[in-house]
């Protein structure tokens, strides 16, 4: 493969290119749904292709190809050049990338237990039992899914970068929905989007003991039913991991995505309301708030070893108590502020060209128990399990909707309520946060499905948190 | 190689009772700009085998995209062992045969050839346009051309060409902004200039934009808006997979009246303005399909599976690999332009389009959404000021059983065929900065 990149290189360097990237990645994904019992899908899809990525005339240009041989790479490389001549044609100041150190490196997956090496019929079964203990009265529909990826990506450069990485990558997840014939109510364990998921093997799918909590998922889907609506008004609420992972996901994560913040993404994925003079200044959160941007987390989701410009991977504050510190970046938008590029920037797909997307985006632990984030709150509501999200393109007003809640009532968990909502500006909601969860609390969620980008780009990031405290947020917007 | 021999030798190696093979190979171009320059500009080359062996009611699906001889036959005999490893499913089901298709017209070559140099002369010139306004733009102008086939072991052999083009734009001033944008089978139907102006006149307009207070308002939502809540009561309604589920809108409903009678919806996959096609994901027949017919859900959209698990017809909504769903709906037109719908409000809010919208009940379609690129306030039966941008929680359900007009002109939005329409009332839940 790194003989193809390099023939990339030299033919596009040739066509007129100033600067090359090539990426060839070959993906082998297993998908394991049930459905009621049956199974809804066994299937295997492998992919693979090449990307060429130039700045010719200085603008950039991208073609891309599933068909990998000498010839194919001659045309895409022509191709991308003549593309990045055709974006000259209405162009605005020439491409300047942040410089790089080249990296020639081989880096293998850790995974000792990848799920491929253990027989599908296994992990049908698997599936099926899990599907199984979800089988109760009230319960109109039940569905389980397994998914394993093995990736292969070769990287090479025209400033001398030659990177090999292996990924393997599982996910595993099921949801019961409960029906009394005029409403519905979903429960979905450990998350919502199908799951959990991680760089990581079968063991990461046994560590959330699957088979043990699928009855009381069903439970608690058709207990949803005759709870009552949460009530209205300004309330203490106290998230759960996999709510908060996605509170922090659209409300800080893509605010500061530089590509925003300069506008490039003003059509589709919207701008930001965080701007380069409010870096070291700008109180985003209360002073316990402090998130990393971390792609060095072993096994975290949105990991990686070097990112799609060939950057390290590497751990930087981007909130540090509660003033934000710096943005998520790429060479390209590093280059604007003077900065060197922290590593995010990223592509979902070969035939994707990359751009800034978050990778392991975590608020650190505080030093909460569990019952210290509940005993303080006198009247306030516990959220688990993302149901809605929405928020608007500039990152300010959000609005959540959760499966489940609890009422919190004088520091203890009391009565279910349905779907509760809460709503919020983001830099007022992280300000009011006064606990967070411990280290024992904290994990790492993996979100499948951050979309981005024309043509859209799905990625694979990640965010690890622990519980934490807010105080006096909206909730019960539509009850 | 034509894409029926790479099926015909996958289907050569399958061994089931039923298999059926689809065959994809698509090129796509795309051409990004922001700030009034084109920043990204990509294409891509790709291509699909899937095949799908059901044997004695275990099914097993392998998937590639690359075409050589052995990667098919290695994707074939993958989707044979998945299949053996599979659990029967006791469902009997069988795959369409031999059919009659319409016909449909031949793809239009200039939208396949459209090159990188007329994508950026496109971009010129709505630069040049809102250059005028002082105003940045961003948006696409992109182009597709997808060849598709289908074969299975029941006699369909089939194979087609569709082709796509769309333009879209956002204009910016410092405060304000304005989107439109149209999808068509031919990029000669696009008018980019007008689409630009449209975007400009909304970035004018909006300037200087005031707050007002969340709450029940009549609204006028350009056909943008429109096609967002139609998309979401699709998702939530038309498919048999969900009424199979008990989580169907409009199994819940149908043959009541639910909706406005001005509202008719039908799957339409020949309609002229939408990329056009004649067979489903499983080589079925595709034909027109009545959704709602003034506001009575009339039909749901079903596959071969689901068809003969709930004893329908097969309505050839098959889409390969997810459940059945319409993919081609266009909203009757009214006869009402939106200047009239404008002139017979005396307080309430024009809205452009929704950014992030979610169900939060898909039983009621109540979501929850933001206004963006332009919300307007209408005083007396004229736009008067610019207004910050608001988020809507909402039933769609009742939103569209109020619909007071629905506009003359349809827009190709992202595939759905939507017009304005002006509503009785809309919950305005909150407000943001902007």
């Amino acid at each position: 493969m790194k003989k193809h990149i390099e023939r990339a290189l030299q033919k596009a360097k040739v066509a007129g290119a100033t600067y090359v990237d090539a990426r060839i990645l070959k993906t082998q994904d297993e998908r394991i749904a049930t459905k009621n019992g049956v199974l809804d899908n066994l299937s295997s899809n492998e992919s693979k292709g090449f990307g060429i990525r130039v700045i010719a005339d200085g603008a950039w240009g991208f073609s891309s190809s599933s068909v990998i041989n000498d010839s194919e790479i001659d045309k895409v490389a022509q191709e991308a050049v003549a593309i990045a001549k055709a974006s000259a044609k209405v162009k605005h100041e020439p491409v300047k990338l942040s410089p790089v150190e080249a990296y020639v490196d081989d880096v293998k997956s850790p995974v000792k237990d990848d799920p491929k090496d253990i027989p599908i019929s296994d992990r049908v079964k698997f599936a099926l039992d899990c599907d199984k203990t979800m089988n109760k009265d009230g319960i109109v529909s039940r569905s389980t899914r397994l998914f394993n990826r093995h990736e292969d990506k070769w990287f090479g450069s025209s400033e001398g970068s030659m990177i090999y990485q292996e990924d393997v990558k599982v996910g595993a997840g099921y949801t019961a929905i409960a029906s009394n014939g005029k409403e519905v109510a979903q429960r979905s364990y450990p998350a919502s989007f199908g799951g959990v998921y991680s760089r990581d093997g079968w063991n990461y799918i046994e560590k959330y003991k699957l088979m043990e909590n699928g009855g009381r998922i069903a439970d608690e889907a058709v207990q949803i039913l005759s709870a009552k609506p949460c009530p209205q008004g300004k309330k203490d609420i106290v998230i759960e991991g996999s709510q908060l992972a996605l509170q922090l996901h659209e409300s800080i994560g893509h605010p500061v995505e530089l590509d925003r913040v300069f506008g490039t993404e003003a059509a589709f994925a919207g701008k930001s309301f965080v701007k380069p003079e409010m870096m070291k200044d700008f109180r985003y959160g209360s002073d316990i708030v402090n998130i990393t941007a971390d792609a060095t987390i072993p096994h975290a989701f949105g990991g990686f070893a070097y990112d799609d410009d060939g950057v390290k991977a590497q751990r930087v504050f981007i909130i540090k108590d509660g003033i934000f510190q710096r943005f998520l970046d790429s060479r390209e938008d590093a280059a604007k502020l003077n900065m060197a590029s922290m590593g995010a920037n990223r592509a979902s797909s070969w035939s994707r060209i990359p751009i800034v997307r978050m990778v392991s985006v975590n608020l650190e632990p505080g030093n909460s128990t569990f019952d210290d984030l509940i005993k303080d709150v006198e009247d306030g509501i516990y959220l688990s399990t993302v149901l809605t999200w929405s928020i608007d393109d500039m990152r300010l007003n959000f609005q959540f909707t959760t499966e489940l809640g609890w009422e919190i009532k004088n520091g203890k968990l009391g009565e279910m309520v349905k779907r509760p909502t809460y709503t919020g500006i983001s830099y007022d909601f992280w300000r009011s946060c006064d606990a967070i969860g411990n280290k024992d609390l904290w994990d790492v969620w993996g979100v499948p499905n951050c979309g981005k980008g024309e043509p859209m780009q799905l990625m694979h990031v990640s965010h690890g948190v622990s519980p934490a405290r807010f105080r006096q947020i909206q909730v019960g917007v539509g009850s | 190689m034509k894409l029926t021999d790479v099926a015909k030798k996958a289907l050569s190696v399958a061994n089931g009772d039923k298999v059926d093979v689809i065959v994809t190979k698509s090129e796509e171009a795309l051409t990004r700009f922001a700030n009034s320059y084109i920043h990204q500009n990509v294409k891509q080359t790709n291509g699909m085998v899937r095949v799908r062996v059901i044997k004695d009611g275990k099914t097993g699906i392998a998937l590639t995209n690359s075409f050589d001889e052995e990667s098919v036959i290695d994707c074939a005999k993958k989707a044979n062992e998945l299949a053996d490893l599979a659990v029967k499913d006791p469902q009997e089901f069988e795959l369409p045969g031999k059919s009659e298709y319409k016909s449909i017209p031949v793809p239009d070559e200039a939208t396949k050839k459209l090159s990188p140099d007329q994508r950026a002369d496109i971009v010129a010139k709505m630069v040049s346009i809102a250059d005028k306004d002082n105003l940045k733009i961003a948006g696409q102008v992109s182009n597709s051309c997808d060849n598709f086939c289908v074969v299975n072991n029941n006699g369909v052999e089939i194979e087609h060409e569709e082709v796509s083009s769309k333009v879209s734009i956002t204009a910016m001033s410092e405060d304000s902004s304005g989107q439109a944008d149209m999808t068509a089978p031919r990029i000669g139907d696009i008018n980019a200039e007008k689409l630009a102006t449209e975007a400009c006149g909304r970035a004018v307009q909006g300037r200087n934009p005031i707050s007002i207070d969340p709450g029940d308002y009549e609204v006028v939502m350009l056909p943008y808006a429109t096609a967002e809540f139609l998309r979401y009561m699709i998702y939530t309604g038309f498919s048999a997979e969900s009424a199979d589920s008990k989580r169907s809108w409009v199994d819940q409903n149908m043959g009541k009246k639910v909706l406005s009678d001005k509202l008719t919806l039908i799957d339409d996959p020949f309609h002229p303005m939408g990329t056009q096609s004649f067979a489903d994901a499983e080589g079925y027949p595709k034909d027109s399909l009545m959704l709602v017919e003034n506001g009575i859900p009339k039909n749901i959209a079903f596959n071969s599976y689901f068809a003969a698990k709930m004893g329908k017809k097969n309505t050839g909504h098959a889409t390969g690999g997810w459940g059945p769903m319409p993919i081609n709906v266009t909203m009757s037109p009214g006869k009402t332009s939106v200047f009239d719908m404008i002139k017979s409000v005396k307080k309430g809010i024009l809205i452009s389009r929704f950014w992030y919208t979610n169900i939060m009940d898909p039983m009621t379609v109540q979501l929850t959404t933001m206004t963006r690129d332009g919300l307007f306030l209408i005083e007396d039966g004229k736009v008067t000021k610019g207004l910050k941008n608001m988020r809507i929680t909402d039933k769609v359900l009742r939103v569209y059983d109020g619909i007071i007009d629905v506009g003359d002109e349809l827009i190709n939005t992202d595939g759905i065929i939507a017009p304005a329409v002006h509503l009785k009332s809309l919950n305005f839940s909150g407000s943001t900065k902007y």
